[in-house]
């Protein structure tokens, strides 16, 4: 427990507290706060870890004995499908967002994200989502065609029930979360560091959770896009992934595996930052090695989206084309080994403490080898023919997931358990926790690669007896249940600890990061002063930090003006740029996270016309949401005399930064569009394109025209010569250009239903339409923002907000018209 | 932006990736496509002048890169965080880039 504060320093904590804290009772819905927000997301994640935990036991029970007929084959399906949806997006990817979303203002040296209210968003759309997907299995319905949903198994034919839909609608709704937070981590961690922290003096957790950041921005769009497109094929009968018509179900294959390999780094990314920070702190030195784990992250971030294909080596790909995929699935295992050299390094170089989180960290080494080394072997192709959907490619995944996710993660929850509850947890319970869930786990999993050699398929519900696998089955069923012992140990730990572990010390393990100078249990605010930093190991090369950030001596010592602020930083160099303000309780996320849930469940319940309304309610919300925002008195009063200025009288705030990571995502879901088109026009077999383009030409030119006159007039307006009627003019020639478009798309006759041509360009065409007309409306709304002075010639801060996606709205049409319609026409038919 | 500049921005440390990304979808997308389209002689069921093609681009783009690890590297620079990080990225860049197109030299490209 931390020391008793001064008289001051209470009172400027409660002070803090004030304008910080989150309401009372029902109000606490409306937190925003990135320690409840991440907590929130743990604590969910927790949950959805439980259950996807006794779906893995009824799937264990029913495997255990051979000819078993406790649960049925089509339970079975919808349990292993459950099991592995579960287990990847409503745990593992949102637990890994809560803990960054916890630690990394803590770390960096700020009070909050910089943009909380899209953190409390993501975690109600997360939860909500979640929720809609678990319905499906309590009703019985829930998706049977495995976690990777492929096609045709999961199209409307073979699979005709709702459970497909709950899927598809239920995991875009959840992913919605993904983006969020990864749009609010890399912008965090690039514009809001504490002074002083530079890119070279960034904790390395920092740089893998921008990486996980940027991969889950470049990576979740694909699977995106699929799912959208598989909806549209099952609920509105257009065609992207059937035969018949000029689809190809590979297509399906291709944009989930551009999504689902990166996705495992974007699992394992997060949880090698937990290692990199707690290695160090146990071997009681720095980390041998820093610049070559930064090399290591950037390459692994890349390189793992080269690899999507290696799932894919059974489905007839040239074999030229399996050694590139196969070398590159092993080149990847080269920045993996550079980490675990590093870490070895630091181990041996230092005098390790073997207290319980290092443990765990021990428990990850072995497990995760062992996982690393089974990848390189399935990384070569005729190993991977060979053990193609057996039990081995199971065991696999799991020593790689839960080697590489699990036992980092709860390494790290026993590590910053203080730092949450003020408490340590017990040691003894911790240990027995630690060695039944790593004799159960190995118990259940070593031995699934012996089953899998010996032929045994994955996902059948029962087998025979005398095929060698009975006693493998038997063995496997009973250490998942001694596993399942050693999770409620832990548990169980860490719900006793909050009433009875031994209060902690300040900074309990001696660490060098930054969070540990918060008194404990956690506050609201973090740092009542927010220091300058000059090392990389703040704690351990500035050791006064711990008593003279409470004592307020640092930057905005004071609360003024009862508003929530904190630094915003040079992305390069940590030098204090100005200064963020940041929005208090709001109900908005809740309202627009459950407007959505609406929209999702009309969709699934195909009442359209409800999702209209609904939809238009979103949009509302997000109008208003928008609208109090900026300038506006709510949310930036006054300005600062003297000193740093607010963020938004400058021209290149944090709401810049956002827009310009959200258009990466959007622009690769575009692009991922591009890639449909491309793939299904030479590959499939039924692909026909029409000799005379349905689309007209000079109606598309005319709007296209019209747009760049639009974004013309946009950038002279962004530029200086800000005027409410300057804005309407470009809202008024935007809107002219989204009614042409709109009349030409209505005019082409597009059957969507009958080709995978027509469909694809039905999408794009929607696609346009879709950012025409946002881009139009929010410019209008800036002619209203014009009008009540939040916008103006020398306060241009929403008008460079803006900026980029009118360039990126007029780059996606030019695009469009390059390969939707010049290219066909030179090189195979109209459009 | 002078060639001082660019190795100290975060930028250059993405420089070699990029590259590497762009190379390994063209060396898929060309050999997919030639074997799609019939481009190859004998159908592509024995090593073809594109497999050379395809290793010699990747021996070119290796070396470009390792080139730009090497400028990086010497540049000076005020702090030498972001310059030498950038030589290594592309380094192992050039080498990712190598790698993946020597089945080129031994495979049949369509088989």
């Amino acid at each position: 427990m931390s020391p008793a504060p001064s008289a001051e320093q209470q009172t400027r904590h409660e002070r803090f507290e004030r304008v910080w804290g989150n309401r009372p009772g029902w109000g606490a819905l409306s937190a925003v706060n990135h320690t409840t927000v991440g907590l929130r997301f743990l604590v969910t994640g927790l949950v959805f870890f439980l259950i996807g935990g006794l779906l893995a036991m009824l799937i264990r029970t029913q495997l255990a004995l051979p000819g078993q007929e406790i649960i049925g084959a089509d339970l079975y399906n919808q349990l292993f499908t459950m099991h592995g949806t579960v287990m990847m997006f409503l745990f593992a990817i949102p637990v890994l967002e809560g803990a960054a979303m916890y630690l990394i203002p803590k770390m960096i040296g700020a009070r909050d994200l910089v943009f909380p209210r899209l953190s409390a968003l993501g975690y109600f759309c997360y939860l909500f989502g979640g929720l809609i997907i678990l319905s499906s299995l309590f009703l019985q319905i829930a998706p049977a065609s495995g976690w990777f949903m492929y096609t045709p198994l999961s199209s409307s034919e073979f699979s005709p029930g709702m459970g497909s839909d709950f899927w598809l609608l239920g995991i875009t709704f959840v992913e919605i979360s993904a983006i969020s937070a990864g749009v609010e981590l890399v912008v965090s961690i690039l514009r809001s560091r504490a002074p002083g922290i530079s890119l070279q003096r960034m904790p390395l957790f920092a740089w893998y959770i921008l990486a996980m950041a940027l991969m889950i921005i470049f990576g979740f769009p694909p699977l995106i896009l699929g799912s959208v497109l598989l909806e549209l094929e099952r609920a509105a009968g257009w065609v992207f992934f059937s035969v018949e018509g000029g689809g190809d179900p590979l297509l399906w294959q291709h944009l989930f595996w551009l999504f689902g390999h990166p996705e495992v780094y974007i699992i394992f990314l997060p949880a090698a930052g937990i290692v990199s920070t707690l290695i160090p702190v146990f071997a009681g030195r720095p980390i041998i090695g820093y610049r070559w784990v930064v090399v290591a992250i950037i390459m692994m971030g890349f390189v793992s989206f080269g690899l999507w294909v290696h799932h894919m080596f059974t489905v007839g790909i040239p074999q030229m084309a399996q050694a590139f995929f196969s070398v590159a699935s092993m080149l990847v295992a080269i920045p993996t080994a550079i980490q675990i050299f590093v870490w070895l390094a630091t181990l041996w170089a230092g005098k390790v403490r073997f207290h319980l989180p290092m443990l765990w960290i021990m428990g990850f080494l072995i497990v995760f080898v062992c996982g690393g080394l089974t990848g390189v072997m399935l990384a070569l192709v005729p190993f991977n023919w060979q053990v193609h959907d057996t039990h081995f490619v199971v065991a696999h995944m799991h020593y790689v997931l839960v080697g590489g996710m699990l036992f980092p993660l709860v390494a790290g929850l026993y590590y910053w358990l203080p730092h949450v509850s003020g408490r340590m947890p017990s040691d003894s319970m911790g240990r027995w926790g630690f060695w039944l869930f790593f004799a159960g786990f190995n118990m259940t999993f070593l031995l699934m690669h012996l089953t899998g050699l010996l032929g045994m398929p994955r996902r059948v519900y029962t087998y025979e007896a005398g095929l060698g696998w009975d006693w493998l089955n038997l063995l496997s069923s009973l250490g998942g249940f001694v596993m399942a012992i050693g999770v409620a140990t832990v548990i169980l730990d860490i719900v006793l600890h909050f009433r009875f572990g031994r209060k902690a010390d300040p900074n309990p393990w001696q660490a060098d990061t930054l969070e540990w100078a918060i008194p404990m249990p956690v506050n609201a605010y973090n740092f009542a002063s927010i220091p300058e930093i000059r090392s990389r190991h703040p704690l351990w090369d500035q050791p006064e930090l711990m008593q003279t950030i409470p004592a307020g001596e640092h930057r905005l010592g004071m609360i003024e003006d009862g508003r929530r602020d904190t630094i915003g930083s040079d992305a390069i160099s940590g030098e204090a740029r100005e200064v963020m303000h940041l929005p208090g309780n709001a109900w908005e996320p809740l309202v627009t996270a459950a407007l959505l849930a609406g929209v999702c469940l009309s969709l699934l319940l195909k009442t359209y016309s409800l999702a209209i309304i609904f939809t238009l309610l979103v949009l509302v919300a997000c109008l208003r949401w928008s609208w109090v925002n900026g300038l506006h008195p709510r949310m930036a009063p006054r300005d600062r005399t003297g000193g740093l200025p607010l963020h938004s009288r400058t021209i290149d705030g944090p709401g810049r930064w956002g827009m310009i990571v959200a258009l990466m995502a959007d622009g690769t879901l575009f692009a991922s569009l591009i890639f449909g088109w491309l793939y299904l026009w030479p590959v499939a077999p039924d692909w026909r394109m029409p000799e005379q383009s349905p689309l007209s030409v000079w109606g598309l030119l005319g709007s296209g025209l019209l747009l760049a006159a639009a974004t013309g007039l946009w950038w002279r307006q962004a530029r200086g010569a800000v005027s409410m009627g300057g804005l309407l003019l470009v809202a008024g020639v935007g809107l002219a250009h989204c009614v042409a478009l709109v009349v030409t798309t209505f005019d082409a006759g597009l059957r969507p239903g009958h080709t995978a041509h027509d469909s694809i360009l039905a999408v794009v065409l929607a696609y346009l339409i879709f950012h025409s007309g946002l881009t139009t409306l929010l410019t209008g709304l800036q002619v209203m923002r014009v009008r009540y002075g939040y916008t103006s010639r020398t306060l241009p801060y929403e008008l460079r907000v803006l900026d980029p996606l009118w360039g990126y709205t007029v780059g996606v049409y030019w695009i469009s018209i390059a390969v939707f319609l010049a290219m066909p026409a030179a090189f195979g038919g109209g459009a | 932006m002078t060639r001082r500049g660019f190795w100290q921005h975060p930028a250059s440390l993405l420089l070699g990736p990029v590259v590497w990304s762009i190379w390994f979808v063209v060396l898929y997308a060309v050999l997919s496509l030639a074997c799609l389209q019939g481009w190859l002689v004998n159908g592509g069921d024995h090593p073809a002048a594109i497999n050379l093609v395809l290793a010699g681009v990747g021996l070119l783009v290796a070396m470009v890169l390792m080139a730009a690890a090497w400028t990086a590297w010497r540049s000076p620079a005020e702090t030498g965080f972001i310059p030498r990080t950038s030589a290594m990225v592309s380094a192992c860049s050039a080498v990712a880039s190598l790698l993946p197109a020597m089945p080129g030299l031994i495979m049949a490209p369509c088989l």
